[in-house]
């Protein structure tokens, strides 16, 4: 349905931006379905159908799914301003070091991983770096490997894919894409190198 | 000797000579030894024991400029043939990874290293992106735990439990100087028990009966190292058991220990 050149949101999306609205945490598609007494599917329809309009017409808000559950977030073109806005940036604001996104990328693509196999790959040393990763609520312990000395294992947690705005793990691309790209950069950068020389 | 003093750091917990050992043998990668953390170790229980003489220090530093090579050996490139570790067994080979060991330990964390750009770059983005503050207490501003998550739930115990403590005893008989972590506590010399059986053994003279809270109590406020002072106390109790001069008892479980004069004659000589 179109008005004056807006286009208008279904009743269901309607009703879900105002549960999100009041909603400080993320909310599944489950609760919503139960909130509104609507069946998931529509949920799942109504959901993108918010998202697409939020986007569309330049809201100052956007409808992200982080860690399998939906959240409003503010649209990031505004993002200077929120930072002037009292200490709201300053609050959320989740400081890492390169070190721990290193670890954090090899937990991430190996889970559950022992920390020695985690220092095996980086050839350090990582048992500070784990530990500050756990402290943060970025990775957890999923039990012992049965093997010598019964390791610790270690996973990703939601908290992991709320910093880096994951609904899940498939949203990062493959280690084996990740190399193919590599080599395909490579290989471009030598061409472009080439062309240049001649 | 150094070589007694037991020591805690990152990786190793043992005697000193023990670690030198493992080093030098290759058992143990000198590179992941701190040296830095070890002489601070070794100057602090000096300095707790007042009793070092030069050849015990000069005797510490050689061990340490023996760890101390072999850790700078292991982090330069392998010259097998002109390095000359200036140990007896300096004809070992060193554990200093190949090239191809190297080229394929950066071949296999490259990946990683563009996943670890990818994710810089998606936080980036995602830091640009603000939500509503909670401002109820129990919702999003107090830690959650997922099930089974011990360690989170454990260390907030621990918190809670040491700032229950702070409050409540800040003055408590255990509270040590954090910069003593790892230092290993110095051994009481005979002559510091045999001064605190006569100290007791006078108490005795004057009092029948001894509560080992009041003699513990009593070292808390006189001696700058209570933890030392208190295994002083204990040595010397037992000690007086062994001589029959003292009866101890506890009447229950976590009760009140009561020292006796056992023999009247033994304590009035």
């Amino acid at each position: 349905m179109a008005k004056s050149g807006l286009t208008l949101l279904s009743a269901t999306a309607s009703r879900i931006e105002a549960v999100l609205f009041v909603a400080s945490t993320q909310v599944s598609e489950r609760e919503l379905s139960e909130t509104l007494a609507v069946p998931t599917r529509e949920i799942s329809a109504a959901l993108l159908e918010l998202q697409e309009h939020l986007a569309k017409h330049a809201h100052g808000i956007e409808l992200q799914n982080i860690a399998g559950a939906w959240q409003l977030v503010t649209n990031p073109h505004y993002a200077e301003i929120i930072s002037l806005f009292r200490d709201v940036s300053e609050r959320q604001r989740v400081r890492i070091s390169k070190a721990s996104v290193e670890t954090l990328a090899i937990i991430a693509y190996n889970q559950p991983v022992t920390r020695s196999e985690v220092e095996e790959i980086r050839s350090v040393r990582s048992e500070s770096v784990i530990e500050t990763l756990l402290s943060h609520g970025l990775i957890k312990m999923a039990g012992r490997k049965k093997s010598v000395g019964s390791p610790w294992l270690y996973r990703t947690t939601d908290r992991f894919l709320e910093v880096f705005g994951l609904a899940s793990m498939s949203e990062l691309p493959s280690l084996e894409e990740i190399s193919i790209a590599g080599v395909s950069q490579e290989e471009q950068n030598k061409e472009d190198e080439a062309d240049s020389q001649a | 000797m150094p070589s007694n003093i037991e020591v805690s750091i990152e990786g190793f917990t043992g005697p000193l000579d023990l670690l030198c050992h493992l080093v030098e043998s290759r058992q143990m990668q000198a590179s992941k030894i701190k040296v830095a953390q070890l002489v601070r170790i070794y100057g602090a229980y000096l300095s707790k024991t007042r009793n070092a003489s030069a050849e015990i220090i000069s005797e510490f530093f050689f061990m340490a400029a023996g760890l101390l090579l072999q850790k700078v050996l292991s982090l330069l490139p392998s010259d097998k043939e002109n390095v000359s570790s200036g140990f007896e067994d300096s004809d070992e080979s060193y554990d200093v990874i190949s090239e191809e060991e190297l080229l394929a330990r950066m071949s296999r964390f490259s990946p990683y290293r563009k996943a670890t750009s990818i994710l810089i770059e998606r936080k980036g983005k995602q830091d640009r992106k603000f939500r509503r503050i909670s401002l109820h207490v129990a919702d999003a501003s107090f830690p959650k735990y997922e099930l089974g998550d011990l360690y989170n739930l454990s260390k907030l115990w621990w918190s809670i439990l040491a700032a229950h403590r702070n409050e409540n005893n800040s003055e408590s008989i255990w509270d040590e100087d954090e910069s003593w972590d790892g230092v290993p506590e110095s051994l009481p010399d005979e002559a510091r028990i045999q001064t605190r059986i006569d100290e007791i053994t006078e108490k005795l003279r004057k009092y029948p009966v001894l509560l080992l809270s009041s003699l513990i109590e009593e070292q808390k406020l006189l001696s700058t190292s209570s933890v030392s002072a208190i295994v002083v106390t204990l040595l010397a109790l037992l000690e007086m058991c062994r001589m029959k001069k003292i009866s101890v008892f506890q009447e229950e479980l976590f009760g009140e220990v009561r020292i006796n004069a056992a023999f009247s004659d033994s304590i009035a000589y």
